[in-house]
C-alpha cells in the first residue's frame, strides 16, 4: 500500500500548479469578513477532492489496466484511497483553519476559538461525507462516466431527501421543527452526531467501493 | 511457470477457450490477427478479467490465490498503458523501492541512463521508442521470473525493436529460470526471440509448434488445379485458393520435396504459417 501511496503523492505533486491557485483564491476571499468562512470550507471541499483527481489519473489512458498487475491486493487500493483522502482532506481543512484564524486576527473579530473550530470541524465531517459519496462513484464509472453519475447520484439523493421529507410530512412530523430544535442544540453534541454519521458514510461508501472493486474488469 | 487449462472467457460477440502452457527457461510467442484474443488471454492470466470456466495456474498455484511477494516476480507489458505519463523515471523509481523488494533503484536508473532515457523528463514528452524502452525496463527491474509481455514492440522501427529484443536477450541470459509469454504483431520479432509460437484464432488455439521446427519442416506448396488433384494430402494441414491454384499448408516438407519434385515448395514463415492457418480449408 506504500507503493500506491508514494504513486498518489507524486501525481499530486504535479498539481502544484492548482493548489497554488487554491491558496490564493482562498487568500483572496480573506480580504473580507465574510469571506473567512467561505475561504476555510472552499479549501477543504477542493482539497478534498483532490483524492478523485488520482483516481481519474489512475483510470486515464487505460491505466488501471497496469496498476492492477503490480503487487497489491484491490482492497489495498480500496482503503489507500480513503487513507489518502482523509489526509488530505484534513490537511487542506488544517491550512483553510489557520488561514481563517489569520483573517479573523486582520478583521479583529470576536468570535471565541472554540466555536469556530466546532464549526469548522463540521465543514471537514462535511468534506468527508462528499469524497465518501464521490469515491464509489468515480472508481464504478471511471473518468469519462463519473461526471453524468455524479450528477445523477447527488439527484437520486435530493429526492430521497424529497420522499423523506413528503412522507414525513402526510405522518404529522414537523421536518423543519426538527431543524430549528438541531440548532438550539449544543454545538459540540452536533458535531458529535455529524460525526458519527460521517463514519457511518465513509464505512458504508467503503464496503461499496470494495464490492465494486472486486466485481471490475480491467 | 505459467499453465492455462481449458480456459474459458465469453462475450456477446467473442469467446475465448485455450489452453497453453510456459515452462521454466523458455520464450513462447502467441500470436494472432487484431482480436484473435490476445490481449483477453493475457488480461485473463493477470487476472484483469474474471475467468467463465478453466484453470490457470502460476507457479503452481491458481492465479487468483498469488500473493503479493509472488506478484513481484512477475514483470508485465501492456500494449497500450503503463505508469502515469504524468510521472518521470525518478518518481517511478520511487515508487517501484515501494512495491517491490529486489528492486535496485542505482541498476534501474542505470540501465535508463544507458539506454539514454531522460530522468526528470514527464513520460508523456519521451517517443514512442523510449516508452516502449521505459516499460521493459521496468518489467526487468525486480529480479522476475516471468514476463507477461503484451505487444512490447507496437509501433516502434526496426532498430528500436531490435534493442528492445536485445534488451529480453541479455536478460534471459543472466536469468536462466526466467519465462517470457510475449505477443507480438510482428512475426519476425518472435521467430528471432521465441522457443515455441501460440497461434491463435477466435479465441482459440490453431497451432502449437517449436519456432525451429515451424521454420525448418513447414512450407508451402504452391500448387496448380492439376497439381493439386494429383498431390498426395494427407501432409496437408490447409489449403488457400489462390489464382494460380492453390497454397498448401504442410508440416512434412521433405515428404513432398522427395516425392513432387515439379512443385513449387517455399519455405514457411510465421506470417504465410499464420495467413493459411487463419484463411485456409481443412484439406480432405
Amino acid at each position: 500500500m506504500l507503493g500506491l501511496l508514494v504513486k498518489d503523492l507524486k501525481l499530486l505533486k504535479n498539481q502544484k500548479m492548482f493548489i497554488c491557485i487554491l491558496l490564493f483564491i482562498a487568500g483572496v476571499f480573506l480580504k473580507t469578513d465574510f469571506g473567512i468562512s467561505f475561504s476555510m470550507g472552499y479549501l477543504t471541499f477542493m482539497g478534498a477532492m483532490l483524492i478523485i483527481s488520482t483516481i481519474s489519473m489512475d483510470d486515464y489512458n487505460y491505466g488501471m489496466s497496469f496498476l492492477m498487475t503490480l503487487p497489491f491486493k484491490k482492497e489495498d487500493y480500496v482503503k489507500e484511497k480513503y487513507i489518502l483522502g482523509i489526509m488530505i482532506s484534513l490537511l487542506a481543512w488544517l491550512v483553510g483553519l489557520v488561514l481563517s484564524f489569520i483573517g479573523m486576527y486582520i478583521h479583529d473579530m470576536p468570535t471565541p476559538i472554540s466555536e469556530h473550530i466546532l464549526s469548522s470541524v463540521m465543514v471537514l465531517l462535511f468534506a468527508l461525507m462528499l469524497v465518501s459519496i464521490l469515491i464509489p462513484v468515480q472508481v464504478k464509472f471511471g473518468q469519462t462516466k463519473a461526471n453524468v453519475a455524479v450528477i445523477i447520484v447527488f439527484a437520486i439523493l435530493f429526492l430521497i431527501g424529497f420522499i423523506i421529507y413528503t412522507i414525513a410530512s402526510l405522518l404529522g412530523v414537523d421536518i423543519t421543527a426538527l431543524l430549528n430544535q438541531l440548532s438550539h442544540m449544543s454545538q459540540s453534541y452536533v458535531v458529535l452526531c455529524i460525526l458519527a454519521i460521517t463514519i457511518v458514510v465513509e464505512g458504508i461508501s467503503y464496503l461499496i467501493t470494495m464490492k465494486i472493486m472486486n466485481k471490475k474488469e480491467f | 511457470m505459467l499453465k492455462l487449462n481449458n480456459v474459458q472467457k465469453d462475450y456477446d460477440l467473442f469467446s475465448l477457450k485455450c489452453s497453453m502452457t510456459i515452462v521454466n527457461g523458455q520464450i513462447s510467442g502467441l500470436i494472432g490477427k487484431n482480436g484473435a484474443g490476445k490481449s483477453t488471454t493475457f488480461k485473463a492470466i493477470l487476472d484483469l478479467i474474471s475467468i467463465d470456466g478453466g484453470t490457470i495456474e502460476i507457479f503452481d498455484k491458481d492465479h487468483k490465490e498469488l500473493t503479493n511477494l509472488d506478484k513481484q516476480k512477475i514483470g508485465v507489458v501492456l500494449s497500450h498503458t503503463g505508469f502515469s505519463e504524468y510521472l518521470n523515471i525518478i518518481d517511478i523509481s520511487a515508487i517501484l523501492e515501494k512495491f517491490y523488494n529486489d528492486f535496485s533503484k542505482e541498476h534501474f536508473i542505470n540501465q535508463c541512463q544507458q539506454q539514454g532515457l531522460p530522468l526528470n523528463k514527464k513520460i508523456n514528452t519521451f517517443s514512442t521508442g523510449m516508452k516502449a524502452k521505459l516499460k521493459i525496463l521496468i518489467a526487468l527491474s525486480h529480479h522476475v521470473e516471468l514476463l507477461i509481455l503484451d505487444e512490447p514492440t507496437a509501433g516502434l522501427d526496426v532498430l528500436a525493436r531490435d534493442e528492445l529484443l536485445d534488451l529480453l536477450r541479455d536478460y534471459m541470459s543472466q536469468n536462466e529460470n526466467c519465462s517470457i509469454l510475449m505477443s507480438s504483431h510482428i512475426s519476425s520479432d518472435l521467430e528471432s526471440i521465441c522457443d515455441d509460437i501460440y497461434m491463435i484464432d477466435q479465441g482459440k488455439i490453431v497451432l502449437h509448434e517449436d519456432t525451429d521446427v515451424l521454420l525448418s519442416d513447414y512450407a508451402i506448396l504452391k500448387v496448380s488445379e492439376e497439381q493439386y488433384q494429383t498431390l498426395d494430402k494427407k501432409y496437408i494441414l490447409k489449403y488457400m485458393k489462390e489464382t494460380y491454384g492453390y497454397s498448401c499448408l504442410t508440416k512434412e516438407k521433405q515428404f513432398y520435396v522427395d516425392n513432387y519434385k515439379d512443385i513449387v515448395i517455399e519455405n514457411s514463415n510465421i506470417d504465410k504459417v499464420m495467413m493459411i492457418m487463419i484463411r485456409g480449408e481443412q484439406a480432405c
